[in-house]
């Protein structure tokens, strides 16, 4: 049991609403003649099959009232993460959006030094270690495999 | 200055002149609009090994699968016309845009030559009633929906050849799509369904060890894998041409030089003595035709689906 | 007798075995990057092999496509992305271990258990291989939807943690493999008028997402210093003390299992179509239920990953039965070989047997070579692979992401499938933080699409007759095995209450 299962339940049955109002679309009962399900069938049950399984999480959540294990919780040591996360997931970001301006081997390397800078490990080792990876993937997959990071 | 400003558009000229005359001078990159290891793949990268000889540069190979080979072709569509990005067009490129899948075909691009093509192969179980053509269309008649001829998906090049067989014999089959040849093949010869059109290398294997007999090609001409079998026109039924094919091209507004140079290129490649062998392998039918040819052949392909797909009543906008 | 020492002769000719370890090595590196499939590197070498002689061109492919399939379990084990799809069930038990300072033991039991794995199925290909085939040919859509959907009872099995957020999961996942064209009516659905969702939402970006970027986000999230040290040097203790090799209590206690499931991939990889993952994800799910400490599974168990492991290799031999027997493809990858062969002029099916007996006999010994021979270099190299990973937390972080991101760029040369595989990752990591495995997830994106278009193809062929389901034998026994399954827990309570385990 989760505090925040109530949410993810109503997020899980909201992609399922939406599967399912377009199945509905698609229609339901067959189109050909011959009794084979039409092509909204199958996503229209199965998503009625997730709404069936996440109401009985709902119904859980109640009986249970929102108690549970707090699902982003931290303690003092781990107040530093949430930060790490996000500056992870920009840098992300911004490797894929560096990536289809400049090459790609210029942007990983570029990420892989800003994050281990971020990370805090020591300038030397930095540097060695991102040009050691970019490098070795170009080798790999640009030398050997004919894979180029072109978009 | 002035002198400067009075060279550098003489000086353009040239450049450009000799970049065109010194074509190609760098890597050329060819797309492959399915995954590697495939049919197209391995004559792609077949062609591609003589064109390295003949032209002196060095060829790239690259796999851009998915959405029936649309990915692929969009790719190389959008990319400049100077010759160095070209593609492997598949047939898929006539279908795809009745099919509803993208707005591209085969239109957008400079053909500079066709490599083979693949005919349907009307092919059924050895034990089956049927030991020709024609008892096979006396039964479909007879019996409306009954027979269950399997291909490689609704809207394939394969479906479509089923259904041709429909439309020329007004006969009533029922399609069963697989996900590609091979499973359809399989399930003929687990008797799951009683009859497949693909391609003849497909159903080689089944024919060598007796387990298949082929009724009838459904293409220009006969093929190399079951010689003794006729064409569906032979046997009196004009309106059955269904082929898989593949060309080369180029974006559609590459310069007509350049287009020359990889024409004469491909020309010596796809006759070579290697690429021929290796058609031969696999059972594909050397079909050479020149940049002429390939688009006149592209716009009477284009045509056909243009009329045919939609009657198949699956083409969706 | 003759030609199989003729055979023997040919297999360990130097340029033979030149190309095979080649082969396994080149295999190996393949097989453990995630987003790098066995099928692409054998496409990418085949042309290469054309200028050689069969034999070594063979040899080459063949130690490549077994050593790819052993090495996926590889990086399943270290940083819980399976190098390959078939490695998937390897991260349940694998992952765990490794987390708990064992790294080096799961890399043995990797490589020792993919080794016996591969020499059964190759076994299995010598001495039934025409049974074999003639059986799972006759598997038609209803055997295969029947087949999904013991697969995805699984699901229940493969949720660490509650049971229904588990299926929720798993049906969820299902419901995203719909995106795509209908596999029957060529309809598209779900696409948003994208070319790139009309494949689907593919399976192998998402996988590389959830299970390798979802997790290196969820440990930068819940990392602890004051932890970290500790596990850190007790990593390092227990790779000195490492032991590799499993002793002898823990193999034979988990012999019949591992052999069970050795089976069961034989006979999944012979049904054309059906490969790794399904085979090693219903011997994990079996396994955990006919196990003497199913509560061990997903925690870490050795048993848990030695039949993952097994499974997963075995499939090559099932495979190959029905390539050279029928010349059926079972996947991708043997598609290939099978191109490769009509290269040499040979032809697969039953000819193979007769004319180009000594040939199939080659294939087998190679085969075998190539499985003994990954399963030198690899415990050779698993205890350091281990150590290369007991390296400061960072580190593997800021690889993995790059590694995540090439990857899924190499399957399709596609940006769009590392944006899926971005967005799969920041998935993964609320799947995590909220209680829900990815695993059942995972398995529903891969069987829900070979579930739905078989239920549907079966009704074509029937024409719109359900009782096909039941009537035909194979699929009647399997529909039955599964409902079993599902009411074992009922029953069992029902037969032994209280007092009964």
């Amino acid at each position: 049991m989760h505090k925040t299962d109530l949410a993810s339940a109503g997020a899980f049955m909201a992609v399922a609403a939406i599967f399912m109002i377009g199945a509905w679309r698609f229609g339901i009962s067959s189109r050909t003649s011959d009794g084979v399900p039409g092509a909204g069938f199958f996503p229209f049950i199965i998503g009625l099959i997730v709404l069936g399984l996440n109401s009985a999480q709902v119904v859980l959540w109640l009986k249970g009232k929102g108690e549970g294990k707090p699902s982003f919780a931290l303690a003092d040591e781990q107040r530093d993460n949430p930060r790490a996360l996000f500056v992870t997931i920009a840098a992300l970001v911004g490797l894929l959006v560096l990536w289809r301006l400049i090459f790609f081997e210029a942007a990983a390397l570029l990420f892989c030094l800003a994050m281990n800078h971020f990370y805090g490990r020591g300038k030397l080792f930095n540097l060695v270690f991102s040009l050691l990876l970019v490098g070795l993937i170009h080798l790999f997959f640009a030398r050997f495999l004919y894979i180029q990071f072109t978009l | 200055m002035k002198r400067f400003l009075i060279l550098a558009p003489a000086l353009a000229l040239i450049a450009g002149m000799a970049a065109a005359g010194q074509y190609p001078a760098r890597q050329i990159a060819i797309t492959v609009p399915a995954a590697p290891g495939g049919a197209s793949d391995m004559t792609t990268r077949i062609f591609t090994s003589q064109m390295e000889k003949i032209l002196n540069v060095p060829f790239l190979v690259a796999n851009r699968p998915g959405a029936s080979c649309s990915i692929g072709m969009e790719y190389v569509k959008n990319r400049a016309p100077d010759g160095y990005n070209l593609c492997y067009i598949p047939v898929e490129s006539v279908m795809i845009r009745s099919l509803g899948i993208t707005d591209i075909s085969s239109n957008d691009f400079a053909f500079f030559g066709r490599a083979m093509t693949i005919p349907a192969a009307l092919t059924v179980r050895k034990e089956a009633p049927w030991n020709t053509f024609d008892e096979f269309v006396a039964h479909a008649k007879a019996n409306p929906r009954a027979i269950r001829v399997g291909n490689s998906g609704t809207g394939s090049i394969w479906h479509i050849a089923a259904a041709a067989i429909e439309t020329a014999t007004g006969v009533s089959l029922t399609h069963v799509p697989f996900e590609g040849g091979a499973p359809a093949v399989a399930a003929l010869m687990g008797a799951n369904i009683d009859a497949v059109t693909v391609s003849p290398s497909e159903v080689q294997a089944g024919v060598d060890s007796g387990e298949f007999k082929v009724l009838a090609i459904l293409g220009e001409k006969r093929s190399g894998v079951v010689p003794e079998v006729k064409t569906a026109a032979e046997l009196g039924y004009d309106n059955i041409k269904v082929l898989g094919w593949g060309a080369f091209a180029a974006p559609r507004n590459t310069p007509p030089e350049i287009i020359a140079v990889l024409e004469k290129a491909a020309a010596q490649a796809i006759n070579s003595d290697e690429v021929k062998k290796f058609f031969k392998e696999r059972g594909f039918d050397h079909s050479y035709l020149d940049a002429a040819g390939m688009t006149a052949f592209a716009k009477e392909q284009l045509a056909f689906y243009d009329e045919m797909i939609p009657k198949l009543g699956i083409a969706q906008k | 007798m003759a030609d199989w020492l003729n055979g023997v002769w040919n297999v360990l000719d130097p340029g033979v075995f030149l190309f095979l370890t080649l082969g396994v090595v080149g295999g190996g590196v393949i097989g453990a990057l995630p987003g790098l499939t066995a099928t692409m590197g054998i496409a990418i070498l085949t042309p290469v092999t054309f200028w050689f002689e069969p034999t070594k061109g063979f040899a080459m492919l063949i130690g490549l496509w077994n050593s790819a399939i052993f090495a996926g379990g590889i990086t399943a084990i270290l940083i819980n992305t399976p190098g390959t799809p078939a490695s998937i069930a390897s991260t349940f038990d694998g992952y765990p271990l490794y987390k708990q300072g064992k790294g080096g033991l799961a890399l043995g039991i990797n490589v020792i258990y993919s080794a016996f794995g591969g020499i059964f199925g190759t076994l299995v290909l010598m001495f039934f291989s025409f049974p074999l085939a003639r059986f799972t040919i006759g598997f038609g859509a209803t055997e295969y939807f029947a087949l999904a959907l013991f697969g995805l009872t699984m699901m229940a099995a493969v949720s660490t943690g509650s049971i229904l957020k588990g299926l929720i999961s798993g049906f969820t996942g299902i419901l995203l493999s719909t995106v795509g064209i209908d596999p029957m009516l060529a309809m598209k659905r779900f696409t948003l008028g994208s070319v790139y969702l009309i494949d689907g939402v593919l399976f192998l970006p998402v996988m590389i997402g959830m299970f390798g970027l979802g997790e290196v986000l969820n440990q930068i999230f819940e990392h602890r210093p004051s932890v970290e040290a500790e596990e850190r040097s007790q990593r390092r203790v227990n790779l000195s003390l490492g032991r590799v090799i499993p002793n002898w209590g823990e193999i034979r206690s988990s012999l019949k299992l591992t052999v069970i499931c050795a089976a069961i991939g034989t006979v999944v990889g012979a049904i054309p179509a059906a490969g790794g993952d399904i085979a090693s994800i219903i011997s994990w799910g079996q396994s955990r239920k006919w196990s003497k400490h199913p509560e061990e599974y997903g925690k870490g168990s050795l048993e848990g990953l030695a039949v993952s492991t097994v499974s997963n290799n075995s499939v090559l031999g099932g495979a190959l039965t029905t390539m050279l027997t029928l010349g059926i493809p079972g996947d991708a990858a043997t598609a290939v070989l099978i191109g490769s062969l009509m290269m040499y002029g040979m032809q697969p099916g039953p000819k193979m047997f007769t004319e180009f007996r000594p040939f199939v006999i080659n294939i087998i010994l190679l085969m075998l070579l190539a499985n003994l021979l990954f399963l030198v270099i690899g415990l050779v190299t698993a205890k350091a692979s281990a150590k290369v990973l007991a390296v400061n937390q960072r580190t593997v972080w800021v690889s993995v992401c790059v590694l995540c991101v090439v990857g899924s760029f190499a399957l399709n040369n596609s940006y769009f499938d590392v944006l899926l595989m971005f967005a799969a990752g920041l998935i993964g990591f609320l799947f995590r933080r909220c209680g829900y495995a990815p695993g059942p997830f995972i398995l529903g994106l891969l069987l829900g699409g070979m579930l739905e278009a078989n239920l549907r193809r079966a009704l074509v062929i029937s024409q719109g007759d359900y009782a096909i389901f039941v009537q035909r034998p194979v699929s009647c026994v399997l529909l039955i095995v599964t409902v079993l399954t599902l009411a074992w827990p009922l029953i069992k309570g029902r037969l032994f209450p209280a007092g009964g385990k």
